[in-house]
């Protein structure tokens, strides 16, 4: 081997070895543009896995859906911020709930800016809906992930701490919201010293109520739950399981809630946590039995 | 700076060596592999060792080498049987460490890799240097990475006189230095898991010695991941490389892949993992302690696509190399050889 390509490796390295100023490459990470200066990368496809073009063509898709079927309406949306990280926080229903879908939709395209919402890391170890479901936006719901969306990139993201406790509710508990987790939530939003936003929405529980479950089966095949649910009856079982009821959807926005400690703590106190989640809890509760009382119809709202 | 590097048989072993001969700042380089080193190199001495590096200790005291650079770990499955795995990594890991025992020894740089963060699919999708496994490794290399990890962690812990500096790099991509992926990207047509196409994270081969360098050159103690920034869905990998996918089948993913392998494909377990839910890691760290990136994973990618495209057109473009003991020592030591 001759001297020459090790020559242009070693100028190389010794460029690379007297950095002009150690440790100010930091965060954000503005990599050098190849070595050529080429683009850093040419699909849209993000750190995340999301892709600006699927979630394009995923808005034109359910655009009718949104406007005709659901009829979604807003109030408050000027309480999201138009800039920065802030951690969303929603009730959930319908047993395949409608409502990620519905905010995702409503906030990418009233304030222009992505919107990453958080399930459960099962998703990712399905075939096919694993992948789209992480291209149109999803992100499992991991402590870390959330950390780095939220305070490195100061992102927008959507949660429901009920998690599948909410949407596998039955029909005679509609409405009644779920135990908030242990507060992770807050605890993630104190870390990364963003607010948390919390959301009312009203119409979920009606799209997909469960009428009839079986703890025995679901426990048997490893799910959270196996309804019978409400469309099935209309649609039939399979159909059943994708298109929801034409419940209107209505989404309140609660005012931001910022906390009052350090970001980047090790440790905060738990008491402080849980005392926030259920004041969270509460306040969400309170806005879906505001919109429940002025509800005319489960259909035209 | 007396320099000890264990594993001077492999591509980067070897151009380690010549960097540091190239930069002219050490006094001895000593290399110690079961095979020869892959590059031509000029005042670096060779010695054989067994799969264990049982020798190491000794050579290390007789040398009096101050540093040492191990660069034995072996992640590539598909040529290093599962008990080679564990006499390579794990015992020639603790005689290495045994090495950097003695009085002279000031520091210790060890090549790891990333494969010891698994991959799962309740991982976050950034690993950091802390971040804990979720489940037990599942097989013979993951377990003998982290067995490895652990013994040149206690020294570090324990031995205060030897600066512990520990890299954890993700999966190399040249087309100079054979490499798991590597070689996946020059079949015809590469596998992928049916409905999958998980975040990849490369690192190009000028990063994977120039780290070893800086991590050499420089006071770095600690743990570090080596990651070319960002992440390329497989799919975009391998359409850079202009490489049509064929799927695996989601279930029983294991099985097709023995039995491709039997076939001759080379799809080890732990790539098979990797391309199903993907890993990346980061590396600001790294970065913080003044490591500059040469390349991100889709520059690397390029590379390689350039390298793959060069190579089907006119095949090897450098002569082999081949190490012969009598030349090397007649270069070395006659007194009839010009040195300057």
């Amino acid at each position: 081997m001759a001297d020459a390509p090790d020559e242009t490796d070693t100028a190389a390295w010794a460029d690379m070895l007297n950095p002009p100023s150690c440790g100010a490459d930091l965060v954000p990470l503005e990599a050098p543009a190849g070595a050529q200066g080429r683009p850093e990368r040419r699909g849209d496809v993000d750190g995340w896995g999301r892709s600006e073009r699927m979630r394009a063509l995923a808005r034109r898709l359910y655009q009718p859906v949104y406007d005709t079927w659901f009829r979604v309406e807003w109030e408050g949306l000027e309480h999201i911020p138009r800039e920065g990280g802030a951690l969303l926080v929603a009730n959930h229903g319908g047993a395949i709930p409608s409502d990620a879908p519905v905010i995702m939709h409503g906030i990418e395209s009233e304030l222009g800016r992505p919107l990453y919402g958080l399930a459960d890391n099962l998703f990712r170890s399905v075939p096919v809906i694993g992948t789209l479901w992480s291209r149109t936006g999803g992100v499992p719901a991991n402590p870390d992930n959330a950390y780095r969306l939220l305070h490195d990139e100061q992102q927008l993201v959507l949660v429901f701490p009920e998690g599948t406790k909410g949407t596998g509710k039955h029909l005679r508990e509609r409405y009644q919201l779920q135990r908030f987790g242990r507060g992770g939530f807050v605890e993630i939003a104190m870390r990364s010293g963003v607010p948390i936003v919390p959301l009312a929405i009203m119409g979920n529980d009606e799209t997909m109520p469960i009428v009839w479950k079986s703890p025995r089966l679901a426990k048997a095949i490893g799910v959270p739950y196996v309804p019978v649910t409400a469309n099935m009856f209309l649609f039939g079982p399979l159909l059943g399981l994708i298109v929801p009821l034409p419940a209107k959807i209505r989404i309140r926005v609660l005012p931001p809630v910022t906390f009052d400690v350090a970001s980047n703590q090790e440790h905060y106190e738990r008491a402080l946590i849980l005392e926030h989640a259920e004041a969270i809890r509460a306040s969400i509760q309170h806005g879906v039995h505001d919109m429940l009382r002025q509800r005319k119809s489960v259909w035209r709202g | 700076m007396r320099v000890l590097i264990t594993g001077i048989g492999s591509v980067w072993g070897s151009r380690v060596a010549r960097a540091l001969e190239d930069l002219g700042s050490t006094e001895a380089i000593i290399g110690v592999d079961t095979e020869e080193p892959k590059v031509e190199l000029d005042t670096t001495e060779f010695v054989r060792a067994d799969e264990e590096l049982s020798i190491v200790p000794r050579i290390a005291r007789a040398t009096q080498v101050d540093t040492i650079l191990a660069l034995h770990l072996a992640t590539d499955t598909l040529h290093v049987s599962k008990q080679a795995l564990h006499d390579r990594n794990v015992i020639g890991t603790t005689n290495v460490v045994a090495a950097a025992s003695n009085d002279m020894v000031r520091k210790l740089v060890v090549k790891g890799s990333t494969h010891l963060y698994g991959s799962s699919y309740d991982d976050p999708y950034w690993f950091y240097e802390q971040t804990a496994r979720k489940h037990p490794p599942t097989d013979p290399l993951e377990r003998s990475l982290i067995e490895a990890d652990d013994i040149v962690r206690e020294l570090g812990d324990e031995n205060r006189r030897v600066q512990v500096t520990r890299l954890r790099f993700v999966d190399v991509l040249s087309g100079e230095l054979e490499s798991p992926f590597g070689r996946l990207l020059q079949l015809p047509i590469v596998p992928e898991v049916l409905g999958f196409d998980p975040r990849i994270q490369l690192v190009h081969e000028v990063d994977a010695v120039a780290a070893v360098l800086h991590a050499t050159l420089n006071q770095i103690p600690g743990v570090f991941n080596v990651a070319g920034d960002g992440v390329l869905p497989w799919s975009e990998v391998c359409a850079i490389v202009g490489k049509r996918r064929a799927p695996l089948p989601p279930l029983m993913t294991g099985w097709a892949a023995a039995a491709l392998r039997r076939l001759g494909a080379p799809l080890p377990d732990e790539l098979l993992r990797v391309i199903r839910y993907g890993r990346a890691v980061d590396a600001s760290a790294f970065r913080a302690a003044g490591y500059r990136f040469t390349h991100t994973t889709a520059s690397t990618v390029d590379d390689f696509a350039e390298w793959v495209r060069l190579h089907a057109a006119v095949g090897d473009t450098e002569p082999e190399y081949t190490y012969d003991h009598d030349t090397e020592s007649f270069l070395r030591r006659s007194p009839s050889v010009v040195r300057d």
